[in-house]
């Protein structure tokens, strides 16, 4: 539409989320994060005493981190920024981690 | 306290400096695996990756947690665990390499010099920090799994010992090199980094996927770094959330001292490096042996800035 001052308007509505890439995005994050957290956050150390060490498993920790991640990830591709215009419909969209 | 050394031309005086450079290489080979990963990343993008003291220092965690959970699991035949704890590290210690230069590195890329630097030493303060919270402050002691060795010679009262764990990182070290070598010689990856290393942009529009290229560099160094935390782990028996920053700090002065950027030039940096610390720790005096490597450090950087392996930066036009 062109409006009487010669400008161009743009009237269309904005592009739709691509939800299945998005979701793939951000699983794939949550699943790089149970990676990282299983050793160091889901299998602690500490000392049973005469210097020899046990170990203790706090795998529900590791289940907080993905959820936190995941939605994290998600939240952030769902905010709105230029970059990220990429993953709307019509504008090359990816699912790599970019 | 003052130890009386054996006099140096006796055959004993002799002794001791073959069992001090024993000593030395082995930990010249530690310092070497950590000295390549980064090497290699300044081969390639030109930063110094000060958190790959740290990668070491979570390769170390790692490889005691996994000596841990196959005790639980009732494995107790010594190749058997080692070898399922050296491929566990270098997996899980990967993916930390892999993560932290998708999440602070990578998005610097482009930026200006400084901030990859900066957010490289964010990231050593916060995985520091990382696994003080989640395994404790506390220095986690490990029970020796390889014992033993054989005396090489003896001679005036003094005995040159090669223990089974020296000889162990010594050829462990020495194959990872020759399998690296390969890589980098002769495989397609190895032919990316050679010539991302040249010249990045060039290489990106002969189709090199140059983020992939960078990525595998920083898995390669942090596996390499998580089989020098497995060695350090079995060498001194003890691991804290601090090892990564003096073992980085040295590594560092090893890769500079063999020429940054240059592969050989790590390894023989981390090996003569190795070497000062333990005849220093030998002949002078062990609480300044740290001292006597950053010496070394002021003196190549004041002297021979390329290093010895490394070639002059030629500014490009």
């Amino acid at each position: 539409m062109t409006a009487a001052s010669g400008l161009a308007v743009d009237t269309a509505a904005p592009p739709s989320i691509i939800w299945p890439a998005l979701l793939k995005d951000a699983l794939l994050a949550a699943f790089v994060a149970v990676l990282l957290a299983v050793p160091l956050v889901g299998l602690q150390t500490y000392d049973v005493g005469g210097g020899a060490l046990g170990i203790r498993t706090h795998f529900d920790w590791v289940g907080f981190a993905a959820i936190g991640v995941f939605a994290g990830r998600l939240a952030l591709r769902l905010l709105p920024s230029p970059t990220r215009g990429a993953w709307r419909e019509g504008i090359q969209p990816g699912l790599r981690l970019e | 306290m003052r130890i009386t050394l054996p006099a140096s031309g006796t055959r004993a005086g002799m002794a001791y400096f073959l069992q001090q450079l024993i000593n030395g290489l082995t930990l010249g080979s530690i310092y070497g695996l950590i000295a390549i990963g980064y090497t290699m990343v300044y081969g390639i993008i030109g930063m110094i990756n000060f958190a790959h003291g740290e990668i070491y220092m979570i390769g170390a965690f790692i490889s005691i947690i996994a000596f841990l959970v196959l005790g639980l699991a009732g494995v107790t035949y010594v190749p058997l665990a080692l070898a399922v704890v050296l491929l566990t590290t270098m997996l899980f210690t990967s993916i930390y390499g892999w993560a932290v230069e998708r999440i602070a590195y990578r998005p610097l890329r482009g930026s200006f010099r400084l901030a990859p630097l900066i957010s490289a030493i964010g990231m050593s303060i916060f995985l520091q920090n990382y696994v003080q919270i989640f395994q404790g402050a506390r220095v986690k002691p490990m029970p020796p799994v390889i014992e033993g060795g054989f005396t090489v010679f003896e001679s005036g009262g003094f005995a040159v010992r090669l223990s089974y764990l020296q000889l162990f990182i010594m050829l462990l070290t020495l194959a990872l090199m020759v399998g690296f070598t390969s890589v980098i010689a002769m495989t397609p990856l190895g032919r990316a980094q050679r010539a991302c290393e040249q010249d990045m942009r060039m290489a990106s529009l002969l189709g090199v996927d140059v983020n992939r290229v960078i990525s595998m560099t920083f898995v390669m160094g942090a596996a390499l770094a998580a089989v020098a935390g497995l060695m350090v782990t079995l060498y001194y028996g003890v691991v804290d959330f601090f090892i990564g920053f003096l073992a980085g700090v040295k590594a560092f002065t090893a890769a500079v001292l063999g020429g940054i950027g240059s592969l050989p030039g790590a390894m023989l940096g981390g090996i003569l490096i190795g070497l000062i610390e333990a005849f220093w720790s030998g002949y002078f005096s062990v609480e300044y042996k740290d001292v006597s490597v950053f010496v070394v450090l002021v003196l190549v950087l004041v002297f021979c800035p390329t290093g010895l392996l490394g070639r002059p930066e030629v500014e490009k036009v």
